[in-house]
């Protein structure tokens, strides 16, 4: 059987797909129009901001942390508060589904709850695409944001190349915000102090692998102020220290020698915070015996100033 | 969400509650009177511990006083950094006692009935739509207290001020979360009922009349205050004994 149709004709977009289009963290190809890379599952959006020149080079900020340490809560309701503020650092949220980290976290913790964790696979990881519009600058960044599992950046720590993306994120970031539980340092858990320091080595490898190779390419060391990479290194969980609010670093020299011993020897732009998002927590036992940590209430606090920190630290 | 379930009838008597949390300038004379070495207002258990009460400057009275000295220009603010034994060590000494959970809902939404439907019961003090205007949380973006006569908008039908927002405020009883027979809570710790959400409480609806939330009843925060009750019968008495004794700045409240 057969029946007579218009076909029309695009062969000429079959030139598009002829021109690979690199990602912009793990550097494989992809096809022209994809919008997650098929090999890393990094968003191709970077990558096009990364071209168009006249928007500047896109910023992207990993934050890294062993896993339940407060990622998602805290990058969901720091994209919240700057997107729902106006003052010295405002957000716009560049696509729908940069919403939906905020989305997941801000509507769980209204109900008092905590968001779900996030899995080890990367095409599940939110990624959020904000323009940041500073009171100081004219002209606006393109800030990417990822919320990686904690659970994937260890692994990459242990044995890289497991997961490309993770260390892609990271070779390519302008700026780390770190977390550490300060309840579970303040307590004496060791794991906390281990966890950092195998996160802050690798991204010390990283960034002086990817200054060599830049020194390579060119011949010559970077501008100055181009080499050092922020890292705000943020003690997570902090409502019930109010010893590590007052006092971030001798907090962290006091409880976690090694973390503040290399971030002296290999960080030379870092700077110590204290956070947290919700104050107090309970578990709830369900009739079939599953335990749910609730938060009592949410108080934001020092949520925006490591970022603010970063912000005025990016190269523009 | 914590408190929404636990609203069943409760008898209350008829009490008067202050109209204003406890300010700054109230606490001192409580502090200069030598409050904290007066053994009968505290719980006995605790009065070993009350030299730890002290401020910044180690010197005895709330956490973030300096030199046993509130901030400059803060003297109708709230107090805060005061533990749950110090709101009730202030209340005895001045007479009163600190609200229990269903008096301090009960004044809150003033004039409804308690049932085992939620649904009559308004959200806020002034009705059941937040406006950001009626109280200091955190969608009003100041960020620190106020002083305990702003917000009038935002009073009671009794006109009680600031119970929503500025501090939370310390009750007499234990934190219970709600539970049914379903499932239940585990606090790992003893925690006290606090209410009314505070100048940084982010969601307004962890703010409402209903909601509770609980703290350790050592802990010194910055958000935290209280206010004082006395029940009508208590002062009766009272008055019995002293006519010229009337209470200011109190409004009543039953059920």
């Amino acid at each position: 059987m057969s029946g007579q149709g218009l076909q029309p004709m695009e062969s000429f977009r079959l030139g598009q797909y002829r021109l690979p289009l690199p990602c912009y963290l793990c550097g494989n190809d992809n096809l022209f129009d994809a919008v997650m890379c098929r090999h890393c599952a990094g968003p191709m959006a970077l990558r096009r901001y990364a071209e168009e020149d006249k928007k500047g080079k896109p910023h992207l900020i990993t934050t890294l942390g062993a896993d339940g340490v407060g990622k998602t809560v805290y990058l969901g309701l720091l994209l919240d508060i700057l997107n729902r503020q106006r003052g010295e650092l405002e957000f716009i949220t560049c696509d729908a589904s940069s919403l939906s980290m905020s989305q997941v976290t801000v509507s769980s913790l209204a109900r008092c709850e905590f968001p779900p964790v996030t899995q080890n696979d990367p095409t599940t990881w939110n990624w959020a695409h904000c323009r940041l519009q500073r009171r100081t600058r004219k002209r606006p960044l393109e800030v990417f944001f990822v919320d990686m599992a904690g659970r994937a950046l260890l692994e990459e720590t242990d044995r890289p190349g497991t997961y490309e993306c993770v260390s892609g994120a990271i070779g390519k970031s302008t700026g780390t915000i770190l977390m550490i539980d300060a309840e579970r340092a303040a307590n004496g858990d060791k794991d906390e102090e281990f966890f950092g320091r195998r996160i802050l080595s690798h991204l010390a490898d990283l960034m002086e692998r990817r200054m060599s190779a830049h020194r390579t390419r060119r011949g010559v060391r970077p501008k100055k102020g181009n080499e050092p990479h922020p890292i705000s290194i943020v003690m997570s969980k902090a409502d019930q220290n109010e010893a590590c609010f007052e006092n971030p670093n001798e907090f962290v020299r006091g409880h976690l020698p090694g973390i503040w011993k290399i971030c002296q020897d290999r960080f030379p732009l870092h700077r110590f915070f204290a956070c947290s998002v919700t104050t107090g927590c309970i578990t709830r036992v369900t009739a079939t015996g599953d335990r749910y940590v609730m938060p009592l209430r949410v108080e934001p606090r020092g949520v925006i100033e490591p970022f603010r920190w970063l912000a005025t630290n990016f190269a523009d | 969400m914590f408190g929404v379930k636990d609203c069943h009838s409760t008898e209350i008597g008829r009490v008067l509650l202050d109209r204003f949390p406890v300010t700054n300038c109230q606490y001192k004379q409580f502090v200069a009177d030598g409050g904290y070495k007066d053994r009968t207002v505290w719980d006995s258990d605790i009065f070993t511990s009350v030299r730890r009460f002290v401020d910044q400057t180690h010197q005895l009275g709330p956490r973030f006083w300096k030199n046993g000295k509130y901030r400059l220009g803060e003297d109708d603010h709230p107090v805060i950094g005061v533990n749950w034994y110090e709101a009730q060590a202030y209340s005895r000494w001045v007479g009163k006692r600190l609200p229990t959970d269903a008096e301090w809902v009960s004044a809150a939404g003033r004039g409804i009935e308690f049932s085992d439907s939620v649904s009559g019961e308004p959200l806020y003090p002034w009705g059941s739509l937040f406006d950001e205007k009626n109280a200091n949380l955190w969608a009003t973006d100041r960020g620190e207290t106020v002083p305990v006569t702003s917000h009038p908008a935002g009073c009671s039908s009794d006109r009680v001020y600031q119970l929503v927002g500025n501090v939370w405020e310390w009750t007499s009883q234990d934190f219970a979360g709600w539970s049914d027979l379903q499932e239940h809570f585990e606090l790992g710790r003893s925690l006290k009922s606090i209410r009314g959400g505070a100048y940084d409480t982010y969601f307004e609806s962890h703010a409402t009349c209903q909601f509770q939330s609980g703290e350790s009843p050592l802990a010194r925060r910055h958000n935290i205050g209280f206010r004082c009750v006395l029940s009508v019968d208590e002062i009766a008495s009272e008055l019995a004994l002293d006519q010229e004794d009337e209470p200011a700045e109190m409004a009543m409240t039953s059920h």
